[in-house]
């Protein structure tokens, strides 16, 4: 590899070129989803390749091909090199400069502790098609069941011309239960899933056949039992997945500093979160500190180095309510004068160009809080507790929200009441994050592989969450 | 069929599977974007994608990769794929393998531009944007050109190949006075790069963009609106997606159990057109290399047929309409590329007939609350206006919209302003302006 990336390095730098990073993937993906009880798909999958990246006068080049044979890779270098010539005939009037980073030497291997590549197949197929049915089983309404198990690990060598070389092993391993339960007029549909950056112990705790029966008796009561969501402006508690989604939407993408300075603008769209309020900005009460920190081990988003060969940081792009600090790659964060990359710049693989992407990002729980979810409810006279998500919507500037819940409860004078359905809730960024009036003690992260952004799309793999928590006047239920 | 392919197949049948199919396309794409007023970034990938699908007595596995994939021995890949349908038990569901077919020929223009082709249409179109007004001052967007081979064969004998090249371009337009910003977007595609029309393009979005500044507030409630093309589209794809046999079948569909009804105006037809040369999605075939064919799915507002590939066919025991589509890996039957049929009055005389409404340029980030009830929120995205006593009288904030995909789509009138746009996420339709009676607003967005 180191080879591969030196010729590729000495034929840009003798062509005028001023910056080249090489990136190298060998990727294995294992796939396997049944549905109503059937195997639907079985598959192993390797990609292998290189992306070449090159800056000339501050014009941008990127090229993949999917081999590391040398005159492929040769090639892909001429077509970055081509590539670059082009993106100069409509380049930045000023030739901005990227942040310093230190030229890293490392290797970073994640190690799991069962190697989910090694286990049977055989097994797996037949233990995941018994989960399967055990949704099917748990209740006589259900009408689709659906398990989806996904494992992946990911090799990368990042070679620049500035003197890195990084070696880098990341393990993906998760699975999903869906469930749609039908009780006419009614049709309910449950999800629940967790991604981790581990082995095949994720699967273990995940213990997929209770998890199977949550799904399955949840989509029943939804589809039998609950009764039609209140609407009016009264508190929200969400739990920690569900709290995950709201951050994504409201704080992950409106900080990407890519999207911030308006290069976002063809497709994700812009943001509020403009320069002028970095460090000014109530983005929340006190009570809100969210914290990006890639460097939590077994967490989704798990990574040491970015795929710029920035350093991963923990850093809190809000703290006790200020919004404090962009995620950034080292050419925006250089556009904005800031003194480092946060080392967010991520590419789906070898075949994309990386961009600037949230990583593990959370709320910070309150040590003095509540003792547990139960605590939260007993002190809470009056609201609603949604659980998972259903469906969402966020304006372009990530102003104005709406997200729909698959579960919920009626919670009245600390108790739960009963089970609701089409749990929505709306509110203004801001205003929103103004409103926390509890947390509780403890917190949990959710991995989700499945953030879009970029043209072309790229998918993302993204973990976030935080404490139980609770929001004053919300805007509940709009539809039905 | 490629040496590669047939040795391949040839080990597999050597090894006794009941039936084997090999898929390959090779893409080439170059992926240009540009914001505040230069080229951001620049991508030109090339890549393989292979996958190989065996059954042996119903039990089905397959393995799919790059090129690195393809360079294996036939024996090395035979021996693992074999492995996997093994173990697996059997697929009681599957559908089998298209049989060999005569296929419809396509007259089909492929041209390839170079990279500074599409550098130098880009910068013509943010200066004619630029130019349009001082008021202007980012302009934003990308261009897709992207060249695809593909390539199948199975044991049944059927060998099929198909090249095409298409491009697709948005671009995003802001205005500012002062204080106030107003953004603009549209998207288009074609088959040539020229189809793209980019310094046109940009400069009509600059002119909406300008229109749009000194936005206005209304209140959250039901309006009359003209959706401008793009916005038509937005709401079409829901339409399309309940109409998918896949999604019907997981009782995720408003449109379930619904053939034959009158389910929307009666002025709404909607037809899947692969056949026709002047659609960009054209094609002869689908990714399960079933014969494509022209299916008018809504007729007069009724609803005709649902979208089938192979699987989602052989459950409902009927056959696939040919409208199989890979989607985010996933094999989904899909109708895409799609003409609405065009309506007699122009845009401006629908316009005429609105006493108090709105104009929608577009739609953003659009989704189902409720999918068996069809109920879906957005919100409009820059290029919001109101219609005073038949004429546009303002630009208006953006708002948020929450209604049923069949209510907004009940009583509507179609302009005769056909033209083709790329979908956000996938794909292409043409598509008009419509008038409808019921679009209802639920909450300001506060910009």
């Amino acid at each position: 590899m180191e080879d591969l990336a030196n010729i590729l390095m000495t034929e840009a730098a003798n062509q005028g070129i001023e910056l080249t990073q090489i990136r190298m993937n060998k990727e294995f993906l294992e796939e396997i989803r049944f549905r109503n009880g059937n195997l639907e798909r079985v598959n192993t999958s390797i990609l292998q390749g290189i992306g070449v990246r090159v800056r000339l006068k501050s014009a941008w080049g990127f090229a993949s091909v999917d081999s590391w044979e040398k005159t492929e890779a040769l090639e892909a270098l001429r077509r970055a090199i081509k590539i670059a010539k082009a993106s100069s005939l409509a380049k930045r009037k000023d030739d901005g400069n990227l942040v310093e980073e230190p030229a890293h030497q490392d290797t970073y291997v994640v190690s799991v502790k069962e190697n989910p590549f090694d286990k049977d197949l055989e097994e797996k197929v037949a233990f995941l098609k018994e989960t399967n049915i055990r949704i099917r089983d748990s209740h006589e309404t259900i009408r689709m069941y659906l398990t989806n198990y996904q494992a992946r690990k990911v090799d990368t060598w990042f070679f620049s011309s500035e003197g890195a070389q990084i070696h880098q092993v990341l393990p993906y391993t998760g699975a999903q239960h869906t469930a749609v339960a039908v009780a006419p007029p009614e049709i309910q549909r449950r999800t629940l899933e967790n991604f981790q950056s581990r082995g095949w112990e994720a699967i273990e705790d995940l213990d997929l056949f209770s998890l199977a029966e949550k799904v399955g008796k949840e989509v029943a009561v939804l589809a039998t039992q609950a009764k039609k969501s209140p609407s009016g402006v009264i508190p929200l508690i969400l739990e920690p997945y569900q709290l995950g989604l709201t951050i994504h939407e409201s704080l992950g993408h409106p900080t990407e500093l890519d999207r911030v300075l308006g290069y976002e603008a063809d497709f994700a769209g812009t943001s509020f979160m403009t320069p002028d309020k970095l460090g000014i900005l109530k983005y929340g009460n006190e009570r809100v500190t969210m914290t990006n920190d890639p460097t939590m081990k077994g967490v989704l988003a798990h990574y040491k180095y970015d795929d710029e060969g920035t350093l991963a940081k923990k850093f809190h792009p809000v703290k006790e309510g200020i919004f404090q600090e962009y995620q950034s790659d080292r050419e925006h964060a250089g556009m904005l004068e800031r003194k480092f990359s946060t080392g967010n710049s991520k590419a789906q693989s070898y075949r994309f160009v990386p961009i600037i992407r949230m990583a593990n990002l959370y709320m910070e729980p309150d040590p003095s809080g509540y003792n547990g979810i139960e605590e939260l409810i007993e002190d809470t006279k009056y609201g609603v507790y949604g659980l998972n998500w259903k469906s969402h919507s966020i304006s372009d500037k990530r102003v104005n929200f709406q997200f729909a819940t698959q579960m919920g409860y009626l919670i009245e004078n600390g108790e739960i009441k009963h089970p609701i359905k089409n749990l929505t809730y709306q509110g203004i960024t801001t205003d929103f994050w103004n409103s926390v009036s509890g947390m509780t003690k403890q917190m949990q992260i959710w991995g989700l592989p499945y953030c879009g952004k970029g043209a072309p799309m790229q998918v993302g793999y993204v973990s976030h969450g935080g404490p139980w928590t609770r929001f004053d006047n919300v805007r509940i239920g709009i539809s039905d | 069929m490629s040496t590669n392919l047939e040795k391949i197949l040839t080990e597999l049948e050597k090894r006794g599977t009941s039936s084997a199919q090999i898929e390959l396309s090779g893409i080439s794409r170059i992926s240009t974007r540009f914001g505040e007023n230069h080229i951001t970034q620049n991508q030109w990938q090339v890549e393989t994608q292979l996958s190989i699908v065996v059954e042996i007595d119903k039990k089905v596995g397959s393995i799919s990769g790059d090129s690195q994939l393809l360079k294996r021995s036939p024996e090395e890949i035979a021996e693992q794929v074999i492995k996997i349908a093994r173990i697996s038990p059997p697929d009681s569901e599957f559908p089998g393998y298209a049989p060999p077919s005569k296929y419809h020929q396509i007259q089909r223009t492929q041209e390839e531009v170079e990279p500074e082709k599409i550098g130098e249409e880009i910068r013509q179109a943010i200066d004619s944007a630029l130019n349009y007004d001082e008021k202007v001052e980012k302009v934003a967007g990308n261009v897709f050109a992207t060249k695809t081979r593909y390539h199948l064969v199975n044991s049944l004998g059927l060998d099929a190949e198909r090249i095409s090249v298409m491009y697709a371009s948005t671009i995003n337009v802001a205005a500012f006075d002062g204080n106030n910003e107003s953004r603009s977007t549209d998207r288009t595609t074609g088959i040539k790069l020229t189809d793209l029309g980019l310094a046109n393009m940009s400069k009509e979005v600059a002119q909406i963009a300008v229109m749009g500044l000194h936005q206005k507030e209304i209140e959250p409630g039901i309006y009359q609106a003209i959706l401008e093309p793009l916005a038509t589209q937005e709401i079409l794809v829901f339409f399309l997606q309940a109409a998918s046999a896949r999604i019907v079948q997981d009782h995720q569909s408003f449109l379930k159990d619904r053939i034959g009804e009158q389910v929307v105006s009666e002025n709404l037809t909607l037809s899947h057109v692969p056949l026709d040369a002047e659609n960009v999605m054209n094609r002869e075939f689908d990714v399960e290399v079933t014969p494509t064919k022209d299916i008018t799915f809504l007729e007069d507002g009724v609803l005709k047929a649902y979208a089938y590939d192979r699987r989602t066919a052989k459950k409902d025991g009927i056959e696939s309409n040919g409208t199989a589509w890979r989607i985010f890996g996933g094999l989904v039957p899909m109708f895409v590329g799609n003409k609405l049929e065009p309506g007699i009055k122009t845009r401006k005389e629908l316009i005429s007939q609105i006493d108090y409404g709105v104009l929608i340029t577009n739609l953003f980030y659009n989704n189902l609350v409720n999918p068996p009830l069809g109920t879906a929120t957005g919100l409009t995205r820059d290029g919001l206006f109101l219609i005073e006593k038949g004429e546009i009288t303002a630009s208006l904030k953006n708002m948020r919209w929450t209604d049923s995909i069949l209510e907004i789509l009940k009583n509507v009138e179609v302009a005769n302003n056909l033209s083709q746009k790329a979908r956000f996420f996938f794909g292409a339709d043409r598509t008009c302006s419509i008038l409808t009676d019921h679009f209802a607003f639920s909450s300001k967005t506060g910009h």
